[in-house]
């Protein structure tokens, strides 16, 4: 009835579905990482405005223009006159402001599209972390260097466990939160350990830290 | 009909000394094959077998229709509330996780025992065990809400939550308890059903049935070096699936035994649930093998002393839950406890006093008639008495959970639960999920362990002499030749 | 040679032709109980038997490989309740400490049920495998099914094989004995023809089709991992991701300015917000530019000024207050027209302001300036006056402001 073929070729099936299992695994794996599915997201702003030029060129803190993050949950989109500060003066016939002058003359705010953004159920607080030395860097990435605004880390859950189970290894003193550029000087461990006694950082890892 | 006109011959005596014949009429190896294989081969679905599938299916369609029904709206379509937040999906859960029980009670631990009557049954009771941990497992899945979810009670990676499952909880040890039974009753029935998929191979006159059943039956030729390893393993399996089968209803009643509820939280819980779900599987064994052998002209093979063998456990597993019913109520007094008390008379005299009357009715007065052996021996009675366990069991599970529930410590939050149509329907419907597996099985595996059966028949077992005396002639007959050179490998 | 050939030729065709094994029928339990026997009394190896039950009186031919099968299965059983132990460690009081009501983290009493769980399925899974690994199953094709008597080995026949590879195996005599022994019926079986050997021919391409297909996901990873997109990120499970409730600074359809965040009803004050105190709010005294600070100063509140100072001024006044800021230099690059330099902040007439009015300037703005009201809290903006002060003074420091012991510091350095 079945000739010997067969059991080859049950043979090869076997190793097939090993293999399978094994390719399916790698799949699915990298398919829902959030590496894959949420880096990367660089949505178009209704306005040309370039990180790069003002945090980078520039040299602008972050907080000239995020002015709340350091005592409210939302670091904040800034006013359109805070954008004006400046550019009433400096180049302020330029095609690529148009839709800030729009928004200045007429008081209807820009319509930015956010680009971090975290599921509704989870209450994340910006001056928590700046007040306790997480640097904007660390979950923002080189925002200094972007002439777009990507997301460049993945905000899942893992990942924000990864930093409140062990935050020694992100933590750095409060003044230079907004440097984007620092870098420890030597051991990044012992300085963590040394903060987080310092700042009493105690990060919860319970659900209702975030979920509430 | 001349099937059920089949005579019915008494084989229900108790003698150790001559036990009674597994296998009556005037059957031989060839004829049992031919019985069994018959329903499996037979050209046309017989009409009653269609006509119960038709209702199944139906029954089956309904209970897609209401999950769907459920994961789209919510569950808020089905009656639970507070204080009554866990309902008809439990009752039903426990209910066939119980069913469950008997497949593996007949397989593993009467072939522990050498109970011999279990060949001819064990197969239909191991189809039922799987198809009722399928029925189980659906509750708790839907129960969850939102079903795409599930996978969370599993520990897995990459995982993106960076979170593991409380291996602590008993509704995790559910899981695995659950899960473990459901793959060692596969595993076990499948193995059995072997040697009977390559008997059926073997008889196949088409094409399709003779690739289908040969690459179910693994290419099993019944060597016996093949089936020695087969009975070494069949019995350690017997040997691991007797405590899983305990473990099983023990954890489902950590469920509740665990919590700090009142009626929940009692150390009687794990053997009142096992002795509850043998006796709740072994009566659906017997609501469903007394029809079976009749219209499927079985009656040779699962006779009277198989029925009767199961009435006795049902009579004994009852007056175990009836033990358990007053020992309830006996701790609840002994132990003095006001809030203890009040749930046990509430048991009793509350609102849901009619299910907890209807369940004592069902599961401990009416299989006392059992004592009688006219009576445990008469078909119709014992499918009556079967079916109201069945019912009392069901209604068992909706006393503990919601009598328990509906009135708490606050009396200012107490209620009532009322199922909804949703919830009816889908406990309707997941009697059509089992039938509808249950009837495909019957139409197209082998219902009754064939090997098995043959291994109990008188001739099995030869009372002659097969001592032999090898002769020097024999000794001659298979040595006193040439090597020839072909043997070798040498040309001359 | 030629003649060589030709002989190994004629020994293979001798070699197909032979039969692989000899198949005896029997048709009784007892018969076939007595002729294995007898094979085995014989010294016979290579033979089998099959029956359609097992028969345990001619059982025992594989007791070796029983006790391996049985060891295996206790090992599958170990592992299993390794694996169990490890997992629940690793994941519950390693990797993720997961506290329960003040209980330890890793206990044995409350892992026993996964455990146990987990050791029957190992062990289950061990018995079954261990069955087909140890029994050569599944085995599809096998010489012994080209008989056709032999389909009757799963009802009611029972047969005996014996091998060609038995040293004292004749195709002639041993069918003979086999026939004296009882048997109905010997058949010689004979192996497959070379061509059922082998693999259908489209085989490979099916397989390097497949490989090709399975190649299209990993690389559409690798593509989207490369680069980034302006469409919203996916979220694989986006239960309440998105909820209907209006978040800070987000969009509503229910104002008409369409925003989510209100302003108070015009004419109202929100408890606390009432801000009488002229000094500290508006930096004046009875109408006049304050010349004191609301509040005394401390070192820590100037080093909060220049803080403030070096966020929201620098960029313009530049860290020093000269009015060299990027923002001022890049406006010079790009040679603007309508831009004016920011003032020098050691100007005469800034030092001559009265720190009401700076924090006034600050609020408020001045000429092109302007106003930081909206940006800076009050405080602050009082830290920035004190901050400005201080880097006023230090620009027209003399050597008696600093303490003795910086004196001579200083003068050190100048000399060197």
């Amino acid at each position: 009835m079945f000739n010997p073929w067969v059991d080859k070729f049950v043979r090869l099936l076997g190793v097939l579905l090993i293999l399978g299992i094994v390719y399916l695994g790698v799949v699915i794996a990298f398919a829902t990482s959030p590496i894959t599915t949420s880096v990367g997201y660089q949505p178009i702003q209704p306005v040309p405005y370039s990180h790069a030029t003002h945090a980078g060129k520039l040299g602008m803190d972050c907080r000239y223009c995020h002015s709340t993050v350091e005592f409210s949950a939302k670091a904040s989109i800034p006013a359109t006159q805070v954008c004006m500060n400046c550019h009433k003066t400096i180049l302020p016939t330029s095609e690529k402001i148009v839709p800030l002058r729009e928004s200045y003359t007429t008081d209807k705010p820009i319509k930015w599209v956010r680009v971090h953004s975290l599921p509704d159920f989870v209450y994340f607080n910006h001056s928590a972390h700046v007040n306790k030395g997480v640097g904007c860097v660390t979950c923002h990435g080189r925002i200094d260097r972007m002439d777009v605004v990507y997301q460049a880390k993945p905000l899942n859950m893992a990942w924000c466990l990864d930093c409140h189970r062990k935050p020694e290894r992100y933590l750095r003193p409060k003044e230079y939160v907004t440097k984007m550029d620092w870098v420890p000087e030597g051991n990044q461990q012992s300085l963590g350990e040394k903060l987080k006694e310092e700042y009493n950082v105690n990060p919860s890892t319970d659900c209702w830290a975030c979920h509430r | 009909m001349e099937a059920i006109r089949q005579r019915e011959i008494d084989n229900a005596v108790d003698d150790p000394i001559h036990p009674p014949l597994l296998v009556l009429g005037e059957n031989d190896f060839a004829t049992v094959t031919e019985k069994v294989c018959a329903v499996v081969e037979q050209k046309r679905h017989p009409t009653s077998w269609l006509i119960a599938l038709g209702i199944a299916g139906s029954l089956l369609f309904t209970l897609l229709i209401m999950i769907a029904y459920t994961v789209g709206v919510g569950l808020g379509v089905w009656g639970l509330n507070v204080p009554v937040a866990w309902g008809f999906a439990i009752v039903n859960f426990v209910f066939w996780v119980g069913i469950a029980h008997a497949g593996t009670l007949i397989s593993a631990i009467l072939f522990l025992f050498r109970q011999r009557w279990r060949t001819s049954i064990n197969r239909i009771a191991e189809a039922m065990t799987i198809f009722a941990i399928f029925c189980a497992g659906l509750f708790p899945a839907i129960h969850v809400g939102r079903i795409w979810v599930i996978y969370w009670v599993f520990p897995y990676y990459p995982n993106q939550m960076n979170m593991w499952p409380n291996f602590r909880s008993p509704l995790l040890w559910d899981v695995f308890a659950v899960g473990t039974y459901l793959l060692v009753s596969l595993m076990f029935w499948y193995l059995g059903m072997i040697p009977d998929l390559a008997t059926l191979r073997d008889r196949a006159t088409t094409k399709a049935r003779q690739i289908t059943y040969g690459i179910l039956s693994l290419g099993w030729r019944g060597s016996i070096r093949h089936w020695e390893l087969y009975e070494a393993g069949y019995l350690i399996l017997a040997a691991l699936a007797t405590p899983l089968v305990l473990s099983v209803h023990s954890v489902v009643s950590f469920d509740f035994a665990v919590s700090l509820l009142p009626g929940w939280h009692t150390t009687i819980f794990p053997p009142y649930f096992v002795a509850g779900a043998i006796f709740s599987g072994m009566a659906l064994v017997v609501t469903l093998v007394v029809p079976i052998r009749s219209i499927f002209k079985l009656k040779d093979l699962i006779t009277l002393h198989h029925l009767e063998n199961m009435n006795k456990l049902i009579l004994t597993t009852s007056l175990l839950v009836g033990y358990a019913y007053a020992i309830e109520f006996f701790t609840a007094w002994y132990s003095g406890n006001s809030t203890e008390l009040f749930v046990f008379w509430n048991r009793a005299l509350g609102p849901y006093a009619w299910a907890y009357w209807l369940m004592v009715f069902c599961n401990v007065i009416a299989p006392q008639v059992f004592w009688i052996k006219k009576l445990r021996t008469n078909i119709i009675c014992m499918w009556i008495i079967s079916i109201l366990v069945n019912i009392g069991m069901w209604f068992e599970r909706f006393v503990i959970v919601i009598t328990s529930l509906h009135r708490d410590f606050l009396p200012s939050s107490w209620g009532m639960y009322k199922p909804t149509w949703v919830d009816i329907l889908i406990l309707l419907g997941s009697f059509g999920l089992f039938f509808s597996l249950f009837l495909l099985f019957l139409r197209f595996l082998p219902m009754i362990a064939i090997s098995e059966v043959k291994g109990v028949m008188p001739q099995a077992h030869p009372t002659e002499n097969t001592e032999i005396e090898v002769s020097t002639k024999l000794k001659e007959a298979f040595y006193n030749h040439e090597l020839r050179s072909a043997n070798t490998g040498v040309s001359e | 040679m030629s003649n060589s050939k030709k002989v190994s030729l004629s020994i293979q065709e001798a070699q197909v032709e032979r039969p692989v094994c000899l198949l005896a029928e029997f048709e009784s339990v007892a018969g076939i109980i007595r002729a294995t026997k007898a094979i085995k009394q014989v010294g016979f190896r290579h033979f089998d038997v099959y029956t359609p039950f097992p028969i345990h009186e001619i059982s025992g031919l594989e007791r070796m490989r029983v006790t391996i099968f049985r060891w295996f299965i206790f090992l599958s059983g170990l592992s299993g309740a390794t694996v169990a132990l490890l997992l629940q460690w690793y994941t519950n009081a390693f990797n993720y400490p997961f506290l329960v009501s003040g209980k330890p983290y890793f206990s044995l009493p409350a892992n026993i049920p996964i455990t146990f769980e987990l050791t029957i399925l190992f062990s289950a899974l061990g018995t079954f495998l261990g069955i087909l690994f140890f029994g050569g199953l599944p085995r599809f094709a096998h010489p012994v099914y080209r008989s056709n008597v032999f389909k009757r080995v799963t009802n009611d026949r029972f047969f005996i094989s014996i091998d060609a590879t038995e040293p004292a195996f004749d195709p002639i005599k041993t069918k003979d004995a086999l026939l004296s022994l009882g048997a109905s019926t010997v058949d010689e079986i004979y192996g497959f023809p070379p061509s059922t050997y082998l693999l259908p021919k489209g085989l490979p391409y099916t397989l390097l089709i497949l490989v090709a297909i399975a190649i299209v996901p990993l690389a559409n990873i690798a593509l989207i991992r490369s680069k980034s997109s302006p469409v919203p990120r996916l979220s694989i499970i986006p239960d309440m991701d998105k909820q209907q409730k209006l978040k800070a600074q987000a969009e509503s359809t229910l104002f008409i300015d369409g925003r989510a965040m209100r302003l108070p009803v015009a004419g109202t004050i929100a408890r606390g917000e009432l801000r009488e105190d002229d000094h500290f709010y508006r930096g004046k005294i009875n109408g006049d530019w304050a010349t004191t600070f609301p509040l005394t100063i401390s070192e820590e509140f100037i080093k909060r000024g220049q803080n403030r100072f070096e966020i929201y001024c620098a960029t313009c006044h530049g860290l020093d207050g000269y009015g060299h800021g990027s923002t001022a230099k890049r406006a010079e690059e790009l040679e603007q027209a309508t831009w004016v330099p920011p003032s020098n902040l050691h100007d005469a007439t800034v030092r001559a302001r009265q720190v009401g009015h700076i924090f006034n300037t600050i609020t408020n703005g001045i000429r092109n300036m302007p106003a930081y009201g909206s940006q800076i809290p009050v405080l602050d903006r009082w830290a920035i006056v004190a901050y400005v002060r201080a880097l006023q003074r230090s620009q027209r420091a003399k050597l008696e402001d600093v303490s003795l012991e910086m004196r001579k510091e200083l003068e050190a350095r100048r000399k060197g």
